[in-house]
């Protein structure tokens, strides 16, 4: 639809005898104001000239300081016959698991890369390098949408002594299961009054034969709880991974933040967050940060038939909306990205 | 001469000095402007006291302006901060109430003309309510989120129905 054709016409349409001339009196009101006291430099009103909306930075959240990490990559599979042991799951465990599957969906995604410096204007090449940008985490914010953060995983206390770890947690994703290897140590703060615990949690999961280590640690309160990973993606580089969980009565917010380090500098963030509130529809905000640019997205499903889900997004100064379909084709699922107005299409792998 | 000519001449004309040039600017520009604001409150007076407010900016900044500036979006935008902070600012005072924020569009005579009751035919409420924000006062979704207290999601969704809807409706704005 040619909105410009309809904004200039719909303005057009409007009664100018229903605005006041108001010409006389500006112009009175400038000239007196000319005569007064120049106004101090710190009130330079041209501030407010900037043009369109100024895009905040995003601020990062407060970094967990980086755990000691365990070393190296041998003796990567503990046995796996008879010293394995149920363990029920509480609560938290699926929160953990989801933390684990969306790095895993992050480090196996052909992704990952991080694109060149983003152009001012939205053209269809700046458009496809934000969606490839968001594509990573679609299928994060599919899950969130779904309610499908209860990724139901199995796990076993590990009682072999001579094994490293001491719980293994195997997470199917869609027919592709991950082992995530680790161990928790209750280090709650006994002397603390209230109901807080906290755990530390140290392991490793497998991409593509890849071992990755994990550190981090969790704190549970009673309507709280956060969840915090650190993923070492090479001796350079890491994924740190941040999960808030916060339920009230008739609300339950999500957020996560995964930021990306290289030689300990962030390279980029990605927040993703969703907040349920009773008879509101579902949404979830994507919100990412890369070289002082800043693109957000509101994912939610969409009730055109024709479409899975329908996005708005906000990236350089333009917005929009993009209806978003899951393809089933030659074995593999893609997310197709079309843009409403602009007519921009962007197909890409759905993990 | 078209319009956008006529307004980058009056411009230089003012940007000279040569305030005769204002009447014309303003005749010009007049609907654009206090349209962005009166979507939003509904309300004569303040849509009139930001206006002013706007042109008086505006003139004070003239000077720095470049000669092919988009001039009706640069004054829309200028409009629609002072918009936003005005209602930041109010919000939060006790004994100030936005009378009319709330009120429905279908039976606002200062929004109204052939096209626009078309429009209002097609649409529901809200879609409109949406739609006029974006098309006249050029809001994101999040700060029409903030000035009619309504999640971003179920705005988002309402904007792209009022698309949808006068798509195929709304015939000659393919």
């Amino acid at each position: 639809m040619d909105e410009r054709k309809l904004r200039q016409d719909i303005l057009s349409s409007l009664d100018s005898n229903k605005v006041e001339n108001l010409s006389v009196q500006i112009l009175n009101t400038y000239k007196t104001s000319k005569h007064e006291k120049k106004t101090p430099w710190y009130k330079n009103k041209a501030l407010y000239f900037i043009g369109s909306p100024i895009l905040a930075s995003g601020v990062a959240l407060a970094i967990v300081l980086p755990l000691t990490m365990h070393g190296n990559n041998s003796n990567i599979l503990p046995p796996i016959s008879g010293d394995y042991v149920p363990v029920t799951i509480q609560g938290e465990e699926n929160e953990i698991a989801f933390s684990v599957l969306s790095a895993f969906n992050i480090v196996s995604s052909d992704n990952n890369k991080i694109s060149p410096l983003l152009k001012r204007r939205i053209s269809e090449n700046d458009f496809k390098e934000n969606i490839t940008l968001l594509n990573p985490y679609m299928s994060t914010s599919e899950t969130m949408l779904k309610n499908n953060l209860d990724v139901k995983p199995t796990i076993y206390q590990i009682t072999d002594p001579a094994s490293k770890w001491e719980y293994q947690m195997s997470i199917d994703d869609h027919g592709t299961i991950i082992e995530f290897y680790y161990n928790q140590t209750d280090i709650t703060d006994v002397d603390e009054d209230d109901d807080e615990k906290e755990y530390r949690l140290d392991g490793q999961f497998i991409v593509n034969s890849t071992v990755y280590h994990v550190s981090g640690g969790k704190e549970l309160e009673e309507d709280e709880y956060e969840l915090t990973l650190k993923v070492e993606l090479n001796s350079n580089s890491y994924l740190l991974i941040e999960q808030e969980v916060e339920t009230e009565q008739d609300e339950h917010e999500e957020s996560y933040l995964y930021s990306l380090y290289e030689n300990n500098r962030q390279q980029f963030l990605v927040e993703l967050s969703f907040e349920q509130e009773q008879n509101e529809e579902k949404v979830v905000e994507v919100k990412i940060e890369q070289n002082r640019k800043e693109s957000e997205y509101c994912i939610m499903f969409s009730q055109d038939p024709n479409h899975d889900f329908i996005m708005s997004y906000e990236m350089d100064d333009e917005e929009g909306l993009i209806d978003i379909d899951v393809i089933e084709q030659s074995n593999e699922s893609y997310y197709q990205y079309i843009e409403k107005n602009l007519g921009y299409i962007i197909q890409l792998k759905r993990n | 001469m078209d319009d956008k000519e006529l307004l980058s001449k009056l411009l230089i004309r003012l940007q000279n000095d040569d305030m005769s040039a204002f009447d014309d600017f303003y005749n010009l520009t007049k609907k654009a402007v206090y349209y962005a604001i009166y979507v939003v409150f509904r309300d004569d007076h303040i849509s009139q006291d930001l206006m002013q407010e706007t042109y008086i900016d505006f003139l004070n900044y003239r000077h720095k302006l470049k000669k092919d500036v988009d001039i009706i979006a640069f004054l829309v935008t200028s409009a629609k901060n002072k918009a936003i902070n005005f209602y930041k600012r109010r919000r939060h005072e006790k004994e100030y109430t936005f009378k009319y924020i709330n009120d429905s569009y279908s039976n606002d005579e200062k929004i109204e003309s052939d096209l626009i009751d078309k429009i209002k035919d097609i649409l529901d409420e809200k879609e409109f309510m949406v739609f006029i924000l974006k098309v006249l006062g050029d809001y994101t979704f999040k700060e029409i989120s903030l000035l009619k207290n309504i999640p971003v999601g179920t705005l988002t969704w309402l904007y792209s129905q009022a698309k949808d809807k006068l798509q195929i409706k709304l015939g000659g704005y393919q």
